[in-house]
């Protein structure tokens, strides 16, 4: 296989640490370019490359795609490492790829790796779900580094949506961090969150496999320990008894938990799909139960085989 | 401006049969022997053991090998040596691609393709036999039919690109008069005939079988497993792609036994035109030798049917499959009364309305196609098709990468269906009665609200209010409406009434002879068929 020109799409800390990554890996990789979408006139480089990789706020997906589509063929490979749904419709980042762009082999990355890790080269994995195989191959391939584990999983869906659904659960482990818990509380709302959208994620089209590993349990611990991700600093904030808007500035970082959580809960009633946790922070969330009684309605909500 | 008659592909068939012939066992062979590895008794043996087993267990009429042969086959498989191996395997590919391979008379084409309007008259039209002396002339042909069979759809589109692609129809199934109805519709729209893979239980029957053979259709026979005759069919269906010769697939691979329109579609043979079109890419550039290959176009179609032919037969097969014991073992006589049917005496008490339309042509990945066959992305952008097949600078079959693509393409296949159903007022009523139905018995399941014995009448006035209310649904979510049901609700529902009680042994929904003003669904297994057409699209209760 020859050696690959890749174009990473995204202008933020993300972007350039995959980018720092790949470009490292001389053996595999001929070029690397980082388009920033909000600089015009470089749009022909996406043209040229094998491969593209992006790594944009899942709010800048359609318009970024919509333009940089024009110069995008059946030959591209696409890989999005964006972390979420689209807001408003919240369909996964493959859905809009397939509504804006021509490209068919498209791929999701997920699992425990902060652009931290990336940067300073300290271990970490990725997995890249792709219907195609060659998709995953390639992936891996580029990706790999001595610090940094890839793998391949046939289940796009599977990796998109627990990629996205952390948010929610990383949220209540911020609650309960805030309210002091304790490590087995905290490891019941990791777990059993883990179950539930495990749950959702297979009614929906993925494998119950993916969830509980490195896209969705990987993602799930990095989320929710240290300072943890924004989701996770939100929780605690709320825990402490902050407004959600008042939260959510102080994080000053993009937070899907609360979206996650209400799109969870109606994608749980319409699936039938039983979400003790998800309805429990739903319920918290819209005002309709203290936090402590959404805590109770969990831990007292019948004995069930887990 | 459209191919010329005199060009159609399908004329040229006889001629280029023995080719066509020596093409496909040849490059099955190889594709074969490149499967097996050089080791073709695996091959050998698979076919032998399940063909020993099909054949111990029914002896099947027609075959092309009977039992003792395909035993004294598998028996001398240990001790034939690797050149004899390869020739037995090279027979037998032999003898199924002279099985499969169609024929085709350009004098019987042209006698079925006169006879075909008149017969379709006189199934089409209400009074049946009695209107048959108005079918049988041929202004009484184009009058019966111009009211009774509809195309609708880019039709001069689908013309255009003909005369330098190759079009590949897909339409819906959901009984045996479609093969005839879009060769008819293909002919009233002056589109080229198709060949088409057609079951060989078709074939026994003399006349029928005479004709389909002479026109072009090729035969499959689905009762056969094994993966040397998958794989003489699908190179059959390559080589006839290649050649240039239009086709029709029916991407459902049966009929629709729930009288729904195609949630999955079984990608087999239609999958051919992939590696078709990585052979088309690699000639045009020279990597391959032999004739260029034109480009094709996948054209999907909805065939409407207002009543349907085997409607009793499918449904009660469709409840017996889905139940299972449960249906069967309560209530096993009363099922094989349903599926008993007189085909004949159904073909002429047969009333109703038929609506062909044709979607918007896609590539072979399902990608629209402009008018030039210029392939567009989601965005109406150009696209060069080449590019989806490239590897290490030049095209080139990926069977997980195609199988994918193909994936997709039925995806975009079944968007298309439900995008061009067409909704009858059988449809239309069958879905607010059985809604009522439902309505009335909570609390059970589909089993027991199809055999819940009290009779339950439906006012005739609840009836039209749903009917206005399902239209609109119907129409805010942009489905088509035929026009016999965009009228009135009360035309709606007389139409309906009309159309159930003409056909059927038993009317799905009929009017109350005590009480006018109700209605009572006679045939819940009826009724819940022509609603599936509505409840496949998805549409709220």
């Amino acid at each position: 296989m020859s050696k690959k020109t890749i174009a990473v799409i995204g202008g933020g800390r993300w972007a350039r640490a995959i980018a720092q990554v790949i470009a490292g890996n001389e053996a595999e990789v001929a070029r690397v370019v980082v388009h920033h979408p909000q600089r015009q006139g470089d749009l022909a480089a996406l043209g040229d490359a094998d491969i593209l990789i992006l790594a944009t706020p899942a709010h800048a997906v359609r318009g970024i795609l919509a333009e940089a589509g024009a110069v995008m063929h059946g030959g591209h490979y696409l890989v999005h490492a964006v972390g979420s749904l689209e807001p408003t419709t919240l369909k996964r980042i493959s859905e809009v790829i397939a509504e804006e762009t021509p490209v068919r082999r498209v791929g999701a990355l997920a699992g425990p790796a902060l652009a931290l890790d990336l940067e300073e080269a300290r271990p970490a994995a990725l997995v890249c779900g792709s219907r195609f195989d060659e998709v995953g191959a390639l992936m891996t391939r580029v990706l790999s580094s001595r610090a940094l584990r890839a793998y391949a999983s046939p289940d796009l869906i599977g990796v998109e949506l627990a990629r996205a659904m952390v948010a929610a659960v990383a949220l209540a482990g911020g609650v309960g961090q805030a309210l002091d818990l304790g490590p087995a509380a905290q490891a019941v709302l990791v777990t059993r969150g883990a179950a539930e959208i495990a749950r959702l994620g297979v009614a929906l089209g993925g494998s119950e496999r993916t969830f509980f590993g490195l896209a969705g349990l990987g993602e799930l611990l990095v989320a929710t320990q240290g300072r943890g991700s924004a989701d996770f600093e939100l929780g605690m904030l709320l825990g402490r008894g902050e407004k959600l808007a008042d939260a959510e500035r102080k994080v000053g970082r993009v937070c899907d938990g609360p979206t996650m959580v209400r799109e969870a809960f109606r994608l749980g009633q319409m699936h039938r799909v039983r979400m003790t946790l998800i309805s429990a922070l739903h319920h918290w969330l819209g005002g309709e139960r203290t936090v402590k009684e959404a805590l109770s309605d969990m831990f007292q909500s019948g004995t069930r085989t887990e | 401006m459209r191919e010329s008659q005199e060009s159609y592909p399908l004329l040229r068939f006889h001629e280029e049969r023995p080719l066509i012939v020596r093409e496909t066992a040849r490059r099955a062979l190889d594709l074969l022997m490149e499967k097996s590895e050089g080791a073709p008794e695996y091959i050998l043996n698979d076919a032998c053991l399940q063909e020993i087993r099909r054949l111990s267990e029914s002896s099947g009429r027609d075959e092309v090998r009977d039992l003792s042969a395909w035993r004294r086959l598998w028996r001398s498989l240990g001790t034939l040596s690797y050149e004899e191996r390869v020739a037995q395997l090279g027979s037998l590919i032999e003898d199924y691609v002279e099985d499969v391979a169609g024929g085709f008379d350009r004098r019987v084409y042209n006698i079925a393709s006169r006879m075909v309007p008149p017969a379709l008259g006189i199934l089409l039209t209400p009074e049946g036999l009695r209107g048959a002396y108005r079918a049988l002339s041929s202004s009484g042909v184009e009058a019966l039919l111009s009211h009774r069979l509809r195309i609708e759809g880019p039709v001069s589109e689908l013309g255009e690109l003909s005369r330098f692609g190759t079009l590949v129809c897909v339409p819906t199934h959901v009984s045996n008069l479609d093969s005839p109805v879009m060769g008819y519709a293909l002919q009233l729209s002056l589109l080229p005939p198709t060949t088409y893979g057609a079951g060989k239980n078709l074939f026994t029957n003399p006349v029928l079988g005479f004709f389909m053979r002479k026109c072009g259709a090729y035969r499959v026979d689905r009762r056969i497993k094994h993966e040397l005759y998958k794989d003489v069919l699908k190179t059959y269906s390559q080589v006839i792609l290649e050649r240039g010769y239009h086709s029709m697939f029916f991407p459902g691979g049966t009929r629709s036994r729930s009288g729904g329109v195609e949630e999955h579609v079984k990608l087999g043979l239609l999958g051919t035109t992939l590696p078709a079109t990585v052979a088309r890419f690699r000639r045009s550039l020279g990597l391959d030798r032999g004739p260029a290959i034109r480009p094709m176009y996948l054209v999907p179609a909805t065939i409407n049917f207002q009543l349907v032919l085997e409607a009793e037969t499918l449904i009660a097969d469709f409840l017996s499959e889905t139940g299972k014991a449960r249906y069967i073992i309560e209530d096993d006589e009363s099922a094989q009364a349903l599926r008993v049917l007189s085909f004949a005496r159904s073909l002429l008490r047969l009333s109703g309305a038929v609506v062909v339309r044709f979607g918007r042509p896609m590539d072979v990945l399902g990608n629209p196609v402009d008018r030039q066959g210029q392939s567009l992305d989601p965005r109406g952008r150009p696209v060069d098709l080449s590019r989806y097949f490239y590897v290490d600078g030049e095209p080139r079959v990926v069977p997980q990468r195609d199988a994918e693509y193909m994936r997709e393409t039925g995806v975009a296949i079944m968007k298309s269906y439900r995008e061009n159903t067409v909704l009858m007022p059988t449809h239309l009523v069958a879905r607010v009665a059985w809604q009522k139905l439902c309505n009335e018995m909570p609390n059970l399941d589909l089993y027991h609200r199809l055999r819940h014995s009290p009779e339950i009448t439906l006012r005739e006035e609840d009836v039209l209010a749903d009917i206005d209310r399902l239209r609109a649904a119907l129409r805010s979510r942009g489905h088509l409406l035929d026009p016999f049901a965009e009228g009135p609700a009360r035309e709606v529902l007389e139409t309906a009434l009309m159309a159930f009680g003409s056909y059927h042994k038993c009317a799905a929904l009929e009017r109350s002879e005590e009480d006018p003003g109700l209605l009572v669904p006679r045939d819940r297994q009826l009724l819940y068929y022509y609603q599936n057409r509505i409840d496949s699209l998805k549409v709220p209760s």
